[in-house]
């Protein structure tokens, strides 16, 4: 099996050529989304395996998932690696290539979105570059397609032992070059270790990589750490970066050609004088997200939900229930599969059509380059509250998944600010909670649904960062923080990407209707249909109407007067999905319509608002405990972030309930 | 301190100075390979001192405005 791994920095197209290079893929990490954990893919009918890292721009990590392409190449013993870069910024890019060439394993150059380049009316001389670099060099632009067959072809046809293996020896400065063979000849003679993992090895360590550091002290490397203050005291890590500066100048302007420049890139300049008009800016940021939520929710998604709620609810409950009926079906079987499965997991589907339509509006921001802009118009907000603009991009994933927008959270640089944004990601109106806004919203407000959900979700967003305010101070949070972030040109938004990174993102969601929305949607049935008596016909009697009974005396301030509400929302911890699946199941419907002429008996607008309100900010879901848990390496955050935010909930929508009750 | 004003957006300047940045802040820049002596244009102010946009190198970044100052070399133009 040969390994390739795809490397290079961000804003390259990486995972667009990822996409059109392998055929079948699988996450690493459990959760889809933004490239933050490695993704693995293979090549048709070959034992190519491609791994997909996330983008990086030097091999010295300043974020955590930085750090994952580092460790990979670390651990791993890759066979090739195929270095992407955009070819419009070659000078930056090859910066990188650089580590990678000296890293000492086959490259492959592709100098992707060659067409942008072209633009600006430059071309470089391929042979020249492969001569200068010592490697191989193509050209692709991966959102067109082009290259990628010929690439394709020499991954496929090429035997690994044919590649030429990188041998880049720049001309470091004298006292550089005599501390390398001097560490190198050390290393290769006391510990066992290649000639060209020495060099690479030692020049890291010179130009202060963090990981190379603790790879060093790990393996007790002398030769390395005894002269650790030298290195620095001498620079050689600005000496590194001038000879590395020196070299690419020299290459490309060796390599440089002059075309005739079809220039379009003022587009880029154009739209930007709009979106981060220092008025506009915030304005438009605004009005992207009104309109994101009009076609989910009026003008796509709802519609098209409506459809399918009424076949799930029509003609299939009711083929299944005379079928079932007309083999001999158990009544008890029959309403397991009719009240329950049916019931609950259709009902969680229906919502299908407005999350994809979200999802293709995230999906869409990400590949046109809007999400640079977004993190940039928001950051002076959030330095307001101690983080920055690049917080937001978690938070706004955060929409699609709290799961995801925890993980993206990796590419924020210092860890308390990367802590704060995990910790008020859960805030964020996951999809998953849709399908109970939805419901209510249907029922109360069916003039304003669109604004009723918006508000909803930027109560959650004044909730994150009211509590991101919060911990600032108590955190002790500095001022000073890494925010530099790079613009991409704009590009117009490709089918074929939008589609994949929708799919991506909805089939989670799918996935889990089918294991643990099935799962909730059974055991709810089991709790409301038995008792402490064994099967019960009356639900009243039923275990999910005693645990709620119980519990109703500390819910009726906030307006919640149903036991079955309080059983629904105990089952959202599960997945939030599933408190509406839970309410089919408890209320005896598989229809949408019964259920929301259901709680019009039993909430008014305002306790309906305050009911989601709690469920905006109640307990994170299993899945996104267990992130917490995972992505800040501590139990007590993931318990924190369970009471926290119940105490906050319920504050909130008491508030909401009780002041609002005044004028209603 | 004098504010940088409007009148030098579409202007360019050289990078003074990175010695007073911080490390990280100091190697992203790098690694954007953005050096003392790179040209820089400054594309526009966002208001209340935030970012400011700069293109180095065909490429468009966005920085906070106290590091654009000390790139300026710490002084207003």
């Amino acid at each position: 099996m040969t390994t390739v791994a795809l490397m290079g920095n961000p804003n390259t197209g990486k995972t667009t050529l990822f996409n059109q290079l392998t055929d079948s893929y699988a996450y690493v990490g459990n959760w889809t989304g933004v490239t933050v954990e490695k993704k693995m893919g293979s090549i048709k009918h070959t034992k190519i395996v491609v791994v997909d890292l996330p983008g990086i721009y030097s091999l010295n990590p300043i974020t955590k998932d930085e750090s994952v392409a580092i460790n990979y190449l670390l651990e791993n013993d890759t066979d090739i690696i195929l270095n992407v870069t955009n070819a419009n910024q070659l000078k930056r890019n090859l910066l990188l290539s650089i580590e990678l060439l000296e890293f000492g394993k086959p490259v492959i150059i592709a100098l992707n979105m060659i067409d942008d380049l072209k633009r600006t009316g430059v071309y470089y001389d391929i042979q020249t570059l492969e001569k200068r670099l010592g490697c191989i060099v193509k050209t692709t632009n991966a959102r067109n397609h082009d290259g990628i067959e010929q690439l394709r072809d020499k991954l496929k046809n090429s035997p690994v032992d044919e590649f030429p293996t990188a041998n880049l020896k720049l001309d470091y400065p004298k006292e550089i070059k005599k501390e390398l063979n001097l560490a190198t000849t050390k290393l290769v003679k006391n510990y066992q270790v290649s000639e060209k993992f020495a060099t690479w090895l030692t020049i890291q360590f010179m130009n202060k990589n963090k990981i190379v550091r603790q790879f060093a002290s790990h393996n007790n490397f002398k030769p390395l750490l005894e002269k650790a203050d030298l290195f620095d005291k001498e620079k050689f890590e600005e000496k590194i970066f001038q000879t590395r500066l020196n070299f690419i100048e020299e290459t490309l302007t060796s390599a440089r050609e002059n075309v005739s420049s079809s220039s379009n890139i003022q587009m880029t300049s154009k739209i930007d004088k709009v979106v981060t008009n220092p008025i506009l800016g915030l304005p438009i940021f605004v009005a992207i997200f009104y309109l994101m939520f009009k076609l989910s929710f009026d003008w796509i998604g709802t519609p098209l939900s409506d459809q399918l709620n009424a076949f799930l609810s029509g003609p299939i409950s009711n083929y299944s229930n005379t079928f079932l009926k007309s083999i001999g079906a158990m009544p008890f079987l029959r309403s397991l599969i009719v009240d329950g499965i049916i019931a609950g997991v259709g009902g969680v589907l229906t919502f299908i059509p407005q999350i994809m339509v979200l999802f293709a509006c995230i999906s869409i921001l990400e590949d046109s380059g809007y999400m640079a802009r977004a993190a940039l118009v928001t950051d002076r907000v959030m330095q307001a509250i101690g983080l920055n603009g690049k917080a937001f991009i978690p938070l706004i994933i955060g929409f699609g998944c709290n799961v995801t927008g925890i993980m993206a959270a990796r590419t924020i640089e210092q860890p308390k600010e990367r802590l704060i944004t995990t910790l008020i990601s859960p805030f964020m109106s996951c999809s998953a909670r849709l399908p109970i806004y939805s419901l209510f919203v249907a029922a109360f407000f069916p003039k304003n649904q669109a604004l009723i959900v918006l508000s909803i979700y930027f109560l959650g967003i004044i909730v994150a960062l009211a509590m991101a305010k919060f911990y600032q101070l108590i955190f002790h949070v500095k001022e000073n923080t890494v925010f530099i972030v790079e613009l991409p040109q704009y590009h117009l938004p490709r089918f074929d990407i939008i589609w994949r990174g929708t799919w991506d993102k909805s089939k989670g969601f799918v996935r889990k209707a089918g294991t643990i929305i099935f799962a909730g949607t059974v055991l709810i049935w089991l709790l409301s249909n038995f008792g402490p008596s064994g099967f019960v016909t009356n639900i009243d009697k039923s275990f999910s109407a005693m645990l709620g009974q119980f519990l109703l005396p500390l819910f009726v301030p906030i307006g919640i007067t149903s036991w079955e509400a309080i059983s629904a929302l105990f089952t959202g911890i599960l997945a939030k999905e599933v408190i509406s699946s839970s309410m089919m199941v408890l209320f005896h419907t598989t229809s949408q319509t019964t259920l929301i002429a259901t709680f019009g008996q039993l909430f008014t607008p305002i306790s309906a608002y305050a009911l989601l309100v709690f469920i905006l900010l109640y307990v994170p879901c299993f899945a996104t405990i267990g992130t917490i848990k995972s992505e800040t390496g501590s139990t007590k955050w993931a318990v924190y972030s369970v009471f926290s935010s119940i105490l906050i909930a319920y504050a909130l929508s008491f508030v909401i309930f009780q002041v609002g009750s005044l004028f209603m | 301190m004098q504010l940088i004003s409007e009148q030098s957006i579409n202007k360019s300047y050289y990078v003074k100075d990175l010695d007073y940045l911080d490390d990280q802040t100091k190697q992203r820049l790098h690694s954007l390979g953005i050096h003392v002596g790179s040209q820089m244009t400054i594309m526009r102010f966002l208001p209340f001192h935030g970012p400011v946009i700069v293109e180095i190198d065909h490429q468009k970044i966005g920085l906070r405005y106290a590091v654009f100052k000390l790139l300026m070399g710490g002084i207003d133009q």
